[in-house]
């Protein structure tokens, strides 16, 4: 067996990858005609126009930057489940993921008109996003999102189970991450941090002693770079 | 390894070799049988008493015995000696030094190596502070000595209520499962060592084999599944010796007891001995786990002062920072049978787990354990066996895993045998059947089931190496390759009523 395909094997979740990249790759090509990438990142200067390439755009920014944080689940989806429903179980555990957020940003992407807050309601975001990455509560709500939970093999509840758990996850997902995502969201445009933003997300989870006060410290900073 | 003879206690168990200029040097110290030595040996007499000392300091004290067993795990509301005289740690401190064990995970081993390495200099600093001779070291537990009948009974010094000279033993906790002179009714099972002929150190959580060192993980307080010594001998050893409300039942109590620190350097040697026994059983080689930063722990030294330790410095119990050699780590099972099939077919399982072990079948929904046997119908694909052999590599398809996954419920109830497909299942046989599959502990159940700050409640998980059971099955005509009928059984009668669940049973077929 190839070492390729050996570690493909072994790492099932790598579809997570492929989507990050497919969605940040797809974001960069498209900067500057349709959807613009700016105008993906922030409601700041969105204009008026069709709200389904908004809307769009807005999921594949969230795919681009939140897919790394599937891995452990898909990777506990794929393994437990049957080989042959194996990309279904993933699929729909993603679906799932998707439905929290889907519900939180369609406000913010189909919103019509230019959402131009002041500075001091940004530096409001910003400092509340800083303040609950440093709070216990979060700390218990990412580590939820390292959570297992068992998935009937087959038959409707197959599926309803990898909803389930895909939900689950997506809501953990959206109280950890949702406070500075709608920060930056709402913040000036500014090339550059939504991938670091991505990055720090994806750091925490995967990196507990990173996860608190030096997360806390990095989103700051995030936000200082946002207003500066 | 010297003969002490009869020197053995007097000397605490140091180890004098000679070096090249043809004098002597002490080289290691020496952690010895506790079965092996007289009921009040000066080890476990200086135990007793340094035990009784240490605590009576304040509990923000590093050294204190409170503080020690924190470290392990420690919630306030299940503290039994909670007061509110208590001056406790900072709460960066508390962060930071408690409620560290690892867990299901490959830490598991060189996390507790540090951990008692730090314990240990403790107490023998303390037994200098008393008076005693310099080189305590301490001794293990070889519950699993299969030449001594006696060999699972608590240790006389762990029961007996006083001391030679009269005074209080502070080795003998209260808060332990009955016991009648030392038998807490621990079985064969519960002690069992077949962990010893796992070929690989790392398990990955796929639902094949969990590894003998457990899964890798980053810091990690157990989110499944558990290593195959982490859940037998030595989760089956806390829940038997702290039975239903006792300190060793608990991951926040467990180290209260004195009993504990006899029990995990057994854990530890026998990590010795499954290295000694072939030279294929490796340690991991990866950075994640010898040096990484995910792989720093610390702890306080015998002078109260902080240290940061890494597995990489746990490799080799004789160097200068550990210091010390097991009286015994030969292989236990050297004579008789193997246990392993795949080690009696010439060696290990290959030096690399070929690919993921696939899954057969599992159950739809979750399987209530109760204080009497239950049964569980567990719905398989019969071609599942020769899909996964045809899918990837010609290999033919080699164990048979029985995984009993995100296990969950609260207080400290007892273990489980596990049995296949028994003809009366509400009277499951012997545990020498060989339709018994193994046990079930339910050490730290509570803990993994809550969500917190240190937990992510996924509960439990165990995988159970059912290749041998299977094999007898098929051999007697009662294995079914569309339906397994797995059946739990308390290992103690009255056992209190649980709410103990198995969230999915599942079979896979895996290398």
């Amino acid at each position: 067996m190839t070492v390729l395909r050996q570690w493909l094997v072994w790492h099932p979740e790598w579809v997570a990858l492929a989507v990050c990249v497919a969605a940040w790759s797809l974001l960069l090509v498209q900067a500057g005609q349709t959807m613009p990438l700016l105008a993906l990142c922030t409601a700041n200067g969105v204009q008026s126009g069709p709200v389904l390439p908004r809307v769009l755009g807005g999921l594949l920014m969230l795919l681009a930057m939140m897919s790394p944080r599937w891995l452990p689940a898909l990777r506990h989806v794929a393994f437990r489940s049957l080989r042959q429903r194996r990309g279904r179980a993933m699929s729909v555990f993603v679906l799932g993921w998707l439905l929290p957020w889907l519900l939180a940003g369609l406000p913010l992407w189909a919103w019509q008109g230019v959402i131009a807050l002041p500075t001091a309601a940004l530096v409001a975001l910003f400092a509340g996003a800083v303040l609950w990455q440093g709070l216990p509560a979060r700390k218990r709500v990412l580590l939820r999102c390292h959570r297992t939970q068992p998935l009937a093999p087959g038959g409707w509840r197959a599926q309803s189970d990898c909803l389930r758990f895909g939900i689950r996850q997506g809501v953990d997902c959206l109280l950890t991450c949702g406070p500075l995502m709608l920060a930056l969201s709402l913040a000036p445009p500014a090339r550059g941090l939504m991938p670091a933003a991505s990055a720090l997300l994806a750091a925490e989870l995967y990196l507990p002693r990173f996860a608190g006060r030096r997360a806390a410290l990095f989103t700051a900073l995030l936000g200082c770079a946002a207003l500066g | 390894m010297q003969n002490h003879g009869d020197e053995r206690g007097m000397q605490l168990g140091v180890n004098r070799q000679g070096d090249s200029s043809g004098g002597t040097s002490m080289v290691t110290r020496v952690r010895q049988d506790v079965n092996k030595l007289p009921q009040w040996d000066p080890t476990l007499l200086w135990y007793a008493k340094a035990v009784a000392e240490m605590q009576t300091r304040p509990f923000n004290d590093p050294t204190s015995w409170r503080y020690q067993a924190a470290i392990h795990g420690y919630q306030r509301d299940q503290d039994p000696f909670a007061s509110d005289s208590d001056t406790l740690p900072s709460a960066a401190d508390q962060r930071t030094f408690w409620s560290q064990c690892q867990h299901s995970s490959w830490f598991f081993l060189p996390w507790h190596r540090m951990y008692l390495m730090c314990f240990e200099a403790m107490v023998a600093a303390t037994v200098v502070k008393l008076g005693g001779p310099a080189g305590w070291s301490l001794p293990y537990w070889n519950y699993s000595d299969t030449s001594n009948p006696g060999a699972r009974r608590l240790p006389a010094a762990f029961f007996l209520p006083t001391l030679p000279d009269g005074s209080a033993n502070a080795l003998n906790v209260s808060a332990r499962a009955p016991n009648d002179n030392g038998d807490i009714g621990m079985t064969p099972a519960e002690v069992d060592i077949r962990c010893l002929a796992d070929a690989l150190f790392t398990g990955i959580a796929d639902g094949g084999h969990p590894g003998f060192g457990g899964p890798k993980t980053g810091f990690n307080h157990g989110n499944g599944p558990t290593g195959a010594l982490e859940k037998t001998p030595h989760g089956d050893v806390h829940v038997a010796v702290g039975g239903d409300s006792g300190l060793m039942s608990a991951f926040e109590t467990a180290a209260l007891d004195p009993i504990f620190w006899l029990h995990h350097a057994n854990i530890d040697r026998l990590w010795q001995v499954w290295l000694n026994r072939l030279s294929s059983h490796k340690n991991p080689a990866d950075t994640t786990w010898l040096s990484a930063s995910n792989a720093k722990f610390q702890f306080h030294d015998a002078s109260g002062q902080v240290q940061t330790y890494t597995p990489a410095q746990m490799l080799d119990t004789t160097n200068t920072l550990l210091g010390y050699q097991y009286e015994d780590t030969s292989d236990p099972l050297a004579t008789g049978a193997p246990v392993s099939i795949h080690a009696a077919v010439g060696g290990p399982m290959g030096a690399v787990v070929q690919q993921p072990a696939e899954l057969a079948g599992g159950t739809s929904a979750a399987h209530a354990l109760a204080n009497a046997p239950t049964t569980a119908q567990v719905p398989l694909q019969a071609g599942a066996a020769s899909v996964r052999g045809a899918a990837l590599t010609s290999a033919p398809v080699a164990r048979v895993y029985l995984n009993l996954e995100n296990i969950t419920g609260s207080g400290r109830p007892g273990g489980y045998g596990v049995y296949l497909n028994v003809a009366d299942a509400a009277n499951p046989p012997a545990q020498s059947d060989p339709g018994f599959a193994g046990t079930l502990p339910m050490f730290g159940v509570q803990a993994a089931s809550g969500s917190d700050l240190l937990h992510q409640g996924s509960g439990l998980t165990y995988v159970l190496d059912v290749t041998h059971v299977v094999e007898h099955l098929k051999a007697a005509g009662t294995w079914d390759a569309h339906n397994l009928r797995v059946t739990f059984a308390p290992l103690r009668a009255g056992q209190k009523a649980p709410d103990l669940q198995v969230g999915r049973i599942s079979l896979y077929y895996g290398d």
